[in-house]
């Protein structure tokens, strides 16, 4: 493939989010040689497997584990086509191979709920290539050998001729087959069935590894000073006090900050106390939420946007008009991990230890940052302390090898949970306004205009330069953000294709620049656009006199797929059927292929409105491993709770207000309802799990609070009172 | 200053500032890892270690406050023998840990817990394990886990991992 054509498929694929060019196993294509991660004397078949000399199946784990249960998905799916159980797989994290790459995105990236979704297939068919050159293998060691048993069987009737060296040479000369026949769902014996996860004993023990607890011999502890406003750089500084505290070994001026590097993270937290810096700061130290506030409302009041989406026509608009503003507020991630990464930059090697969401970008951007080739860099990545979306990009782990090129050493840097939460690539603030028109308490028009600042704007320049060619102009991919900001798919997902029918429907962007950070947030623009939606579907609800649950059946009743989850969810939830002092809110969206629904439960006793219970219904096609899907629908729901309660990120002249979970709260036990998830059957392909479940929470809510109180609370964070 | 005290067992002697949090100095002293930092102010639970027994959350308290004392952290929690202690076992029968980076700090509170309280109702539950934060929500099962591991705490009798004086064993 020319680079133009590859450039041309990452940056669309990027820009595009969805475009589907359909794959086929990179595996297939080219001979296994050179895979990192190589075992001494193991066969290996692909990118994804190998067979030790000992008998041992090794996986390499091609995304990234924060959490969503990939570590034990892969291995079900792997494990399915070789007749094991998924445990007697050793899964290692996966090294940068172009082999690894998302067939969506081109990109070796965990994000978009999609690890399952576009890895059911190519996993399946690394291990049963590899399966099926086993088998070959084994007939032509030895006719009389009995090819239909079980792989594992069978190997081990291998291993008892005593001729496994010979056998492992031999299948080493064997190529893929052109085709591979898949199991057929009706004979799986792991997917759907395993209900464990594997990577569970070492977590509950303290053996994961995360980047801060890799040993890294020499590595000393770094600290990076950056500016508290926005976009500040280094003027000048005073570090002699803070040199002769103890411990402490360097201090030095790197990207945009001052490094203080110690023998002990703490003595160099104590140390960075001491250094007195100057800042020169530009346009962002004048930035303040409030005021991009009123600038977006400014801009929903102007003709200006992109057209999303326009079905129906105009004319059909007819009623009384009704409007409703909505708006949401920036969020940081606040993954529990705080940003670490480790780094051992010499002139001719680069090793970096992090856990990281795309492994590509970071070396890209590593290579463009220190002048050293890409060929020459490894990247080890880790157990993710939570993802999110955050570890999408690279920042942290070009300061580190920045840091360690610089002072000549290895070091490990460890962002304070300070700096993570105010130097964030936020969640967007947005503002939205619905309008409809109802005519005789039906509604006929639906007209949504959302502003917003642009992820992918932000994102492309942030991690483009790292992947394009080196000869193209360093203009382009700040030209090619600045095209695609405009129209960026992720500001109206969710607001677009809604299952409900109106005979006008259209969708507006507005896209608002500023200098704030913002990125990708666990499910990105449905985070917001499922609350202004399914917030406003109820109150046309209300004006139209209807139950909200029976008016959004009505609305959508074309679309089976999302009425057979309000069903299910009707019935799950005990929909009406309340005590006195109860009250609920319903709301459903689609987001990564999967549909979920939740009704939120509220109890008003002597301490006021307490959440009492969520009932969700799910519908994200096959299943791998029903427990992980429960999980991450209990996840997907306390952390958009988290949004809806408490979530709020304020930026005063350029500096974030928040800093800790003392003024950036998330929620707890305490305040954690009940949930209760059903999943429904289905036979389609298998969706997205890990985000689904967050947008359609907030909207719950609300629409609950507003049943208990009367009062329409139209922004985030909300209030129980 | 010299602090001398005993981790999951183990006597120790280590050279450190006396301010020094207990948390950097086990995992970068005694490279005991499995206690993470999430906050560095007491507002998350990650770093939580027993300290004779009790639950403390390591980042903030200064070395100097050890001295002399019993450390347990997560590494001394049921490994006599590949054996899980309860509150472990509960854990991995309900599928808790997610992203699994607060759940040394969630098994500690837990531990803590039920060895003050052997059958806690879910207001103590609310109580001893509200100051612990996970962001993957694992709450629900968090709550189960512990209702699980106290059933069974009941049949096995009560545990203490410096009693058994397990991790002797394990160290040289
Ligand atoms: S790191 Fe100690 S309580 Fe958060
Ligand atoms: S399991 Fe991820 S923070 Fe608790």
């Amino acid at each position: 493939m020319s680079v133009d054509r590859r450039l041309f498929l990452k940056l669309s694929a990027l820009a595009g989010g969805g475009l589907m060019l359909g794959f086929t196993l990179p595996a297939c294509s080219s001979k296994p040689s050179g895979f990192p991660n190589q075992h001494a004397g193991a066969l290996q078949a692909n990118a994804f497997l190998q067979l030790t000399q000992q008998g041992q199946f090794i996986l390499q784990l091609h995304r990234a584990e924060m959490g969503q249960g990939v570590y034990t998905g892969m291995a079900t799916l792997a494990a399915e086509e070789l007749d094991l159980s998924p445990e007697q797989l050793q899964i290692e994290h996966a090294q940068y191979h172009p082999d690894f790459a998302d067939p969506e995105m081109k990109l070796m990236l965990t994000g978009g709920s999609s690890s399952i979704r576009n890895s059911y297939h190519i996993v399946r068919e690394a291990a049963a290539s590899f399966a099926h050159i086993l088998r070959l293998a084994a007939t032509q060691l030895d006719a009389n050998l009995n090819t239909s048993q079980a792989l594992p069987e069978l190997l081990s009737a291998v291993k008892q001729g005593g001729a496994w060296a010979e056998y492992l040479v031999l299948a080493g000369q064997i190529s893929a087959p052109d085709e591979i026949v898949l199991k057929s769902p009706k004979d799986f014996q792991q997917i759907g069935q395993h209900n464990q996860r594997l990577d569970a004993l070492d977590k509950i023990t303290g053996k994961a590894q995360y980047a801060m607890d890799v040993q890294v011999p020499n590595a000393l502890d770094a600290v990076l000073l950056r500016c508290p406003q926005l976009g500040g750089k280094v003027l000048s500084f005073k570090a002699e006090t803070a040199l002769a505290s103890s411990n402490v070994v360097k201090i030095i001026e790197v990207t945009d900050g001052i490094a203080v590097i110690a023998k002990g993270y703490w003595y160099a937290r104590k140390a960075a106390k001491l250094v007195q810096i100057e800042w020169q700061t530009d346009a962002a130290a004048k930035l303040n939420t409030a005021e991009l506030l009123i600038e977006r409302q400014h801009l929903l009041d102007t003709e200006e946007g992109y057209e999303a989406e326009e079905i129906g026509n105009k004319k059909d608009a007819v009623g009384e008009r009704f409007e409703a503003q909505y708006e949401v507020p920036y969020l940081a991630h606040a993954c529990m991990e705080p940003l670490s990464a480790i780094a051992d930059v010499s002139a001719h090697k680069v090793t970096l230890w992090a856990g990281n969401q795309a492994p590509d970008v970071v070396i890209g951007a590593v290579a463009k940052a220190t002048g050293i080739d890409k060929s020459l860099i490894s990247f080890h990545n880790q157990m993710l302390g939570g993802g999110f979306g955050r570890k999408t990009l690279p920042d942290y782990i070009v300061q580190a090898a920045l840091i360690s090129q610089a002072a000549g050493m290895p070091i490990r840097l460890q962002w304070s949970r300070e700096e993570d939460i105010q130097h964030d690539y936020y969640r967007p603030s947005a503002t939205a306004r619905l309008s409809a028109t109802i005519a005789e308490n039906n509604p006929t028009s639906l007209h949504s205009r959302v502003s917003s600042p642009s992820v992918l704007g932000s994102y492309l320049p942030a991690v483009a330069t790292g992947l394009l060619p080196g000869w193209l102009p360093e203009s382009l991919p700040n030209f090619a953000a600045g095209v695609t900001a405009k129209r960026d798919y992720s500001s109206t997902e969710g607001l677009t294709h809604s299952p409900y029918q109106f005979a006008y429907k259209r969708c507006d962007y507005v896209l608002q620049k500023q200098a704030m950070p913002v990125g990708y947030w666990r499910s990105v623009g449905h985070s917001q656009n499922a609350f202004f939606l399914e917030s406003f579907i109820d109150e046309l609800a209300h004006r139209c006199q209807q139950d909200p649950l029976a008016f959004r059946r009505h609305l959508m009743a074309e679309d089976e797929a999302h009425t057979r989850v309000l069903n299910a969810l009707e019935s799950l939830s005990r929909w009406g059927q309340l005590e006195a002092n109860q009250f609920q809110g319903v709301a459903i969206h689609k987001s990564f292929g999967t549909i979920v629904g939740e009704v939120l439960t509220l109890s008003k006793g002597q301490n006021g409105l307490v959440i009492e219970r969520v009932d969700c219904v799910v519908d994200c096609g096959l299943v791998i491993n029903p427990d992980i899907v429960i999980a991450q629908m209990e996840s997907g729901i306390i952390f958009g709770l988290t949004a809806a309660l408490k979530g709020k990120i304020d930026v005063i002249d350029g500096a974030v207000q928040q800093s800790n979970f003392h003024d950036y709260p998330l929620l707890r036990l305490n305040e954690s309802p009940q949930i209760r998830v059903r999943i429904l059957d289905s036979e389609q392909a298998p969706q997205g799990v890990g985000e689904p479940a967050t947008p359609p929470i907030a909207p719950a809510l609300a629409n609950a609070l507003f049943a208990a109180t009367g009062k329409r609370q139209r922004a985030l964070p909300l209030s129980m009172a | 200053m010299l602090l001398e005290f005993t981790v999951n067992g183990v006597p120790h002697r280590v050279d450190t500032d006396p301010e020094q949090p207990l948390l950097w100095l086990l995992r970068e002293q005694l490279q005991l890892t499995g206690t993470k930092f999430g906050c560095g102010m007491g507002l998350c639970g990650a770093c939580t270690v027993h300290i004779d027994g009790a639950p403390m959350r390591s980042c903030t308290l200064p070395a100097v406050a050890a001295q002399g004392r019993v450390v347990t952290t997560i590494e001394g929690i049921g490994v006599a023998n590949g054996e899980l202690h309860p509150v472990q076992s509960a854990w991995l029968l309900m599928n808790v840990p997610q992203c699994g980076y607060c759940q040394s700090g969630q098994v500690m509170s837990a531990v803590a817990l039920l060895n003050s309280n052997p059958k806690p109702s879910d207001d103590d539950i609310d109580n001893a394990m509200s100051g612990n934060l996970c962001r993957c929500g694992t709450y629900p099962r968090i709550r189960a886990a512990i209702h699980l591991a106290a059933s069974e705490i009941q049949a096995v009798s009560y545990y203490d991992p410096r009693e058994q004086g397990l991790d002797q064993e394990r160290s040289s």
